[in-house]
């Protein structure tokens, strides 16, 4: 069965103006997303995310590899590709401010096709479904970040695309409007829809991603279900604490599955960096034993969630 | 066709936008229209200090004809990509070229307009007058000569959009060629034979010559006709090459990345 998204080898360099210095963005990506799949492309900034939604949605042209939308390739078959996908960028750029929301809508509605007839009723319940309804006849300079990323989403559905890709969309969405976006995600793929979302929010992808890819410095780096992340990120989780007890420190070493015990700011404030998820429980024991008060837990960020997994696994995918 | 005039209806509809940004009729009237009027009043009161008839009409029909025509456009060809818009215009199933055309042809209606405006002032204030029929003719090869120098901005703005950076020196180059090479203030003929058939070969050129045509003594309607048709020809050649390159340089930018340049 052809897959929705397919890509074997793809990579990008750019050419840095007026040096001959070239970057590479992107090296040897390899993916398969089956129809109607949610996937999350996970990774910090620079990783490559947004130059393979790039690629995937027509922007730019690969200079590796092949990528290609339910069988048609992205290079060759550019007018099939563009008539099959929409694309969501997050951020403040994107849209013509000095529209309104329903103009904005229409205009874009009328550059992907839709019939003059069916453009009214579809603008009106994209606007109902991102909670614009109420301020379409505003223009978007007005609009708050958390508004104009509801209407990038709203111009990005407008061609009822089979296809959609959501580069950072919840970037500006308040905690509310970032739950309404992922029920959003949710009815979408209920739709049969298939959706290549990056993100750096790891809930987000847990919440609504089907598997998550991992990507880093232009490489996948693995293809993960959110639970299994999940586990990867809490066997990582790190204490924090106060004591400038030296015999303090050496027993919270000795726990099992303690990495590493650190100084931070001088003697006072030290870091224990765990391997084991299970470490923890001993780790606040023996810290509470010895009668520390400050404690603190917490888990890596992302980017510290790869670094482990380069040391822990290379690059292999 | 339908499809493409939908397009150029909204691309239209941000341009009245932008130029809402830039002007309302009160600064516009009392801007940009003194800005034009006042240099129009000093080339043709140079006119006047020469003595001559015949090169305060020249002067006259030069600068009122071609008032404000070529200001903005080029610039306006690469607004998308300050929106941010250009690569999502681009990606979408449609040509960008109605979308680019509507949002940059507001300013062509503010060159009909301008143009419009200092012909009648000029006029009176020299005490030119013309028939009827004359002065119906020469607005409508005002608004000729308007779109025919619109569709070289389109294909100098798409050039332009390449290095947004030095998207108004580009604007600036175009009215400058207009007003030294196109018969607005100097002849034609007083540039050299082989400026003379580049000259010939921009908007404006012909249809200046066919206004003088039209407003000197026993008119030809041959010759107006062929200078006309000439400047229709070169429009149609503009609009052309235009057309050409706007989706080709777009499409280009996919392979080396200036689609996303700001």
């Amino acid at each position: 069965m052809t897959k929705a998204i397919s890509t074997q080898g793809v990579g990008r360099v750019y050419s840095a103006s007026g040096k001959s210095k070239e970057v590479r963005a992107l090296s040897d990506v390899a993916l398969e997303i089956e129809e109607g799949e949610v996937r999350g492309l996970l990774g910090p900034n620079g990783a490559g995310k947004t130059t393979l939604v790039k690629i995937l949605s027509t922007v730019l042209l690969p200079t590796e590899g092949r990528a290609t939308i339910f069988g048609h390739d992205v290079v060759r078959e550019t007018a099939a590709v563009r008539g099959m996908i929409g694309i969501v960028f997050g951020g403040d750029r994107g849209l013509y401010w000095q529209l309104t929301a329903r103009e904005t809508l229409e205009y874009w509605a009328a550059l992907y096709h839709v019939p003059p007839r069916e453009t009214k009723a579809r603008v009106e319940t994209l606007l109902e479904r991102v909670g614009l309804a109420a301020r379409a006849n505003e223009r978007v300079e007005g609009f708050s970040r958390g508004m104009k990323q509801r209407l990038h989403l709203a111009r990005g559905l407008v061609a009822n695309a089979r296809v959609l890709f959501l580069d950072e969309p919840t970037i500006g969405l308040d905690p509310i409007a970032a739950r309404d976006f992922r029920t959003l995600v949710k009815e979408l793929k209920s739709e049969g829809r298939t959706i290549l979302i990056t993100t750096h929010d790891m809930a987000e992808a847990e919440a609504v991603c089907d598997r998550v890819a991992l990507i880093d410095r232009g490489r996948l780096l693995a293809v993960e279900t959110p639970a299994s992340l999940a586990r990867l990120v809490s066997q990582h989780e790190r204490v924090d604490f106060d004591s400038a007890e030296p015999a303090v420190v050496a027993s919270v070493r000795a726990v099992p599955g303690v990495a590493s015990v650190s100084a931070r700011n001088g003697d006072h404030r030290h870091r224990v960096d765990l391997v084991d998820g299970g470490a923890l429980r001993g780790v606040l024991q023996t810290l509470v034993a010895a009668g520390v008060t400050t404690i603190s837990t917490s888990r890596p960020s992302l980017e510290e969630v790869y670094v482990h997994m380069i040391g822990d696994r290379g690059l292999k995918v | 066709m339908r499809h493409a005039l939908r397009i150029y209806r909204y691309g239209l509809l941000v341009g009245a936008r932008d130029f809402a940004i830039f002007w309302n009729w009160k600064t516009w009237c009392g801007g940009w229209m003194m800005r034009i009027l006042t240099n129009v009043f000093v080339w043709v009161l140079l006119g006047r200090l020469l003595g001559s008839q015949e090169k305060l009409h020249y002067l006259m029909v030069g600068f009122a004809a071609t008032a404000g025509v070529g200001t903005f456009a080029v610039a306006a060809a690469s607004w998308d990509r300050l929106d941010g818009t250009y690569s999502l215009l681009v990606i979408s199933p449609s040509s960008i070229a109605p979308a680019l055309f509507g949002r940059m042809s507001v300013w062509m209606y503010g060159w009909i307009a301008s143009a419009f405006v200092t012909f009648f002032i000029v006029s009176l204030a020299f005490q030119w007058t013309f028939s009827v029929l004359a002065t119906a003719v020469t607005l409508a090869i005002i608004v000729l000569i308007c779109v025919t120098t619109f569709f070289l901005t389109v294909a100098v703005g798409a050039v332009a959009s390449l290095a947004p950076r030095i998207r108004n020196m580009c604007s600036f180059l175009v009215t400058l060629v207009i007003m030294a090479f196109c018969g607005v203030s100097v002849p034609v003929s007083f540039w050299p034979g082989w400026l003379q058939v580049v000259c010939y070969l921009l908007p404006v050129t012909h249809g200046l010559e066919a206004i003088r045509l039209v407003l000197g003594e026993g008119a030809n309607a041959t010759a107006i006709l062929r200078q006309v048709g000439l400047e229709v020809l070169v429009g149609f050649g503009w609009l052309g090459l235009s057309l050409l390159i706007v989706d080709r340089f777009a499409e280009a930018g996919r392979a080396d990345g200036t689609i996303e340049l700001v």
